[in-house]
């Protein structure tokens, strides 16, 4: 290209359209236009129906070096990949965040040895989030939007500006040519020849002799509907990481206590958690007789309750309206306008949550009457019959 | 045309290293969110057994140890005398030491502070929201912050009195 520029290459064709540095066939009339390239008689190089891309300049600056970079098929295809293979390293051993609580430094050491100890200090365990890949996920993007850019522009121009009558060695040498000698006046059996080619569905133009006739053009646009279906993926992915555009986070709810979802102003209550398992007879055929314990049921009823008032204030009470009730169950969650809570583990240990003691008078075994004493932010004095008794500790590591 | 394709060149070009960078900074340096040696300690919004909340903020401008503790936590427990013992020493020198609980009742905790004697400030975190945004997993694990509220140090395991006064000392002689 430079040395087109410094060779003072003529870029006009000899229809008299001026063309921009780069085209291959003149954009009027289609004619070839390097010297050798009309001597040949290879098939056209018909990209972008021989209009030049964007990129291709006269004189390139350091801006537009950077834009040929990332609007290269090759440079891309190359970046896709070692996308691939960073992503193929990332599926050696678990990735970090797949684990809830380790020490990352010692896990995969003591887990996999020596490989896992590389692994880890290489970074691939938390490959997905190592500056390199997203780094490339995001030259990725730069590349799709630069290549459609410099390509969706000069496919425009070719597309609406066409010329009807087009060079002779443009038709000569395109993939399928069909030529034939015709008796008939030529521009009477153009106009012959449109009635049909129309019905079939073509939209037709003509000046004079020449025809040209076209349909479904939109299919020129498919790789860039794609590209736009990239871009936009793309930067759906980078909007998670926006502040309060997503939330993940693993919280246990003991059956019956209300807990704050952390972040947020809602509070969840597990009212009542049901596992059940499969009985040998109705075990699925596959796993008959393999003395495993399979899981049928999982199911929490779960109310999910948004706090009106005194939210943030640690010293009082927050007030909590009841918003939503559900069973949540496996792949059916708990759905509050895109707050969403599954179910992901469950730990049946039972827990001391009150008791109810009474208060009975031994000698005379008059019942005065019984109190709930809760485990957890008990309250401190309690009235039975005419007794007031005071809570002064609690021993929670008996038994 | 040239000119405005340059803009648009340039234009282009500059959004997309900006979402570019965005995208690498949340992902690489967003990620855990823990804060480490010479970041900013997170902020908190606690009640303490006194009755009323604490944030971060209120002591801005002083050093401080900040110690994670649970009452059924050994080292912890052992600990307190010498946490106690530098309150008292350098409390009129702008140093705070402040006991976040984590996740115990007020009631547990304000009878174990009896119990050992302790009257330094103490939190309680029954929601372990400080130790979600501390990152902290054993106990104890005790923060030495500076004045303008960037972390000095980050200590896990039971505490000396020798090593706790020394790293108060740093801590305000760096003002």
């Amino acid at each position: 290209m430079i040395q087109e520029v410094l060779a003072f290459k003529n870029t006009k064709c000899e229809c008299g359209h001026q063309n921009p540095v780069g085209t291959v066939l003149c954009e009027a009339c289609g004619r070839p236009l390097e010297a050798e390239d009309r001597e040949s008689n290879e098939v056209l190089e018909m990209r972008y129906d021989g209009m030049a891309r964007r990129s291709q300049r006269a004189n390139p600056n350091i801006i537009d070096k950077v834009w040929n970079f990332f609007s290269s098929v090759k440079i891309a295809v190359y970046m896709i990949i070692l996308t691939l293979i960073g992503s193929m390293l990332g599926t050696i051993f678990p990735q970090e965040d797949t684990f809830l609580n380790i020490d990352a430094s010692t896990y995969y050491e003591n887990t996999y040895g020596t490989a896992g100890m590389i692994y880890y200090k290489l970074g691939l365990s938390h490959t997905y989030n190592s500056w390199w890949f997203v780094g490339l996920l995001v030259m990725i993007g730069a590349s799709l939007v630069i290549c459609s850019l410099d390509r969706v522009l000069p496919l425009y121009k070719a597309l609406s500006k066409q010329k009807i009558r087009k060079h002779l060695q443009f038709l000569k040498r395109q993939r399928v040519v069909y030529q034939t000698p015709i008796e008939e006046d030529a521009e009477a059996w153009v106009k012959r020849i449109a009635v049909p080619i129309k019905k079939k569905g073509y939209r037709v133009h003509t000046e004079g002799s020449a025809l040209l006739a076209e349909k479904y053009r939109f299919s020129r646009w498919g790789p860039y509907i794609i590209h736009i279906g990239l871009i936009i993926f793309l930067l759906a992915v980078l909007a998670r990481g926006l502040p309060g555009l997503h939330m993940d986070q693993h919280i246990p709810f003991p059956e019956g206590e209300i807990k704050h979802i952390p972040n947020t102003s809602y509070y969840l209550k597990n009212d009542k958690f049901k596992v059940e398992f499969y009985t040998e007879e109705d075990m699925p055929t596959e796993f008959k007789g393999k003395n495993k314990v399979l899981p049928k049921l999982f199911e929490t009823k779960a109310t999910l309750y948004v706090c009106t008032d005194n939210c943030n204030d640690p010293t009082k009470q927050p007030v909590l309206k009841e918003v939503d009730q559900h069973n949540i169950q496996v792949n059916d969650p708990l759905d509050y306008k895109g707050l969403k809570a599954y179910q992901f583990d469950y730990d049946l240990t039972p827990i001391l949550r009150s008791v109810k003691p009474s208060l009975v008078d031994k000698k005379t075994g008059t019942d005065y009457g019984n109190f709930k004493l809760d485990m957890k932010n008990p309250q401190r004095s309690y009235k039975v019959g005419a007794y007031t008794l005071d809570l002064k500790e609690k021993y929670m590591d008996f038994g | 045309m040239g000119k405005s394709r340059k803009k648009v060149q340039i234009i282009v070009l500059l959004v997309l290293i900006a979402l570019g960078a965005y995208a690498i900074v949340t992902q690489v340096f967003g990620s855990d969110g823990k804060p480490k040696v010479g970041s900013t300690a997170p902020d908190f919004d606690l009640l303490g057994l006194d009755g009323k909340a604490h944030t971060l903020k209120e002591y801005e401008g002083k050093a401080m140890v900040i110690n994670f503790w649970g009452t059924w936590c050994k080292p912890c427990v052992k600990e307190m005398p010498a946490l106690q013992s530098q309150w008292e020493k350098w409390k009129d020198k702008g140093v705070v030491i402040l006991g976040i609980n984590a996740g115990e009742d007020e009631m547990a905790v304000s009878n174990f502070a009896k119990q050992v004697n302790v009257n330094f400030p103490i939190v309680l975190d029954t929601e372990k929201s400080a130790v979600s945004s501390y990152g902290i997993s054993p106990l104890p694990t005790t923060f030495f912050v500076f004045p303008n509220g960037k972390v000095k140090d980050i200590h896990t395991g039971q505490l000396d009195l020798a090593t706790l006064d020394k790293q108060i000392e740093e801590l305000v002689n760096s003002q």
